[in-house]
């Protein structure tokens, strides 16, 4: 599971840099996003537009890492496709989370 | 041809026709795979992504279960076998393995996956079979001599849009 980050003063971008998060990765993604946010600032996006297939594993990997960053820290989605976005709506976990259809409406939002 | 459930008088020369069969070992980084193939398969006969998409994640869901659950304490990677059937817009497919039954031999229920109040809980799991529940139009389950074996439908296959969702 391939991620790169980048990180201001007050906001951290992730990048998902494989195109799914599934069973077969969940474990990793969510032991390799707790590093590389381990200084994180305030606010962290997650960018998941590479992202085209997610299942309710790779699901649970996002909310574990919403509940291990908070309460000091946030974490908003970023760049959903298509079936990322439906697979949030379907669980309706797309009523805890922030989404942003890209990047750059998180960065704008969020600045 | 194809595994069909015991007690079925469907005449099988005249209704479902066989799209694609296929086995896997029961680990899941074989199930990554199996998808890409299920998914090439079916997109011979679906033309609508979101509704690939929506069987893909069944699939998915259904092959991360027996991995996980039905064949959880098995070393031998067991095979699970998938066929596929079609007759007309509607698409069958049938999971068989040797794992384990579901507790009192009946699938799980949709429990509250989908609804607001379950979401505020912030649940890390157990999202799979609301997900099977609210995307599959049918779902049977028989266990035959040692074998799970799963039937889930699906409607609005060959239809271009997306007017087959089923009533939420």
């Amino acid at each position: 599971m391939r991620l790169s980050a980048e990180t201001e003063e007050l906001l951290q971008v992730v990048t998902v840099l494989d195109d799914r998060i599934d069973a077969a990765v969940a474990l990793e993604f969510k032991e390799n996003v707790r590093q590389i946010t381990e200084t994180a600032p305030a606010t962290v996006i997650l960018d998941l537009s590479a992202v085209v297939f997610i299942d309710s594993s790779g699901l649970g990997a996002i909310v574990a890492t919403m509940k291990h960053l908070a309460p000091q820290r946030t974490l908003v989605l970023a760049g959903l496709t298509a079936p990322v976005d439906r697979v949030f709506r379907l669980t309706r976990m797309d009523s805890v989370f922030s989404l942003y259809p890209t990047l750059s409406h998180a960065l704008e939002d969020l600045s | 041809m194809v595994a069909r459930n015991q007690g079925d008088k469907v005449d099988r020369d005249t209704a479902f026709a066989g799209v694609f069969e296929m086995s896997l070992a029961g680990r899941t980084q074989a199930v990554r795979y199996a998808l890409t193939t299920c998914r090439a398969h079916l997109s011979t006969i679906c033309s609508n992504s979101e509704k690939l998409d929506d069987i893909e994640l069944v699939i998915a869901e259904t092959l991360n279960n027996i991995v996980e659950h039905a064949l959880a304490e098995r070393q031998d990677d067991a095979p699970i076998q998938i066929s596929c059937t079609q007759d007309g817009d509607l698409i069958s497919l049938v999971f068989k393995d040797s794992g384990i039954p579901f507790a009192n031999h009946t699938p799980p229920g949709p429990k509250q996956v989908g609804t607001i109040a379950h979401a505020k809980s912030l649940p890390e799991g157990g999202f799979g079979w609301g997900l099977i529940h609210h995307l599959a139009q049918d779902i049977s389950y028989v266990r035959v001599n040692q074998n799970n074996v799963l039937t889930i439908v699906f409607d609005g296959v060959t239809s271009t849009t997306d007017n087959a969702q089923k009533p939420s």
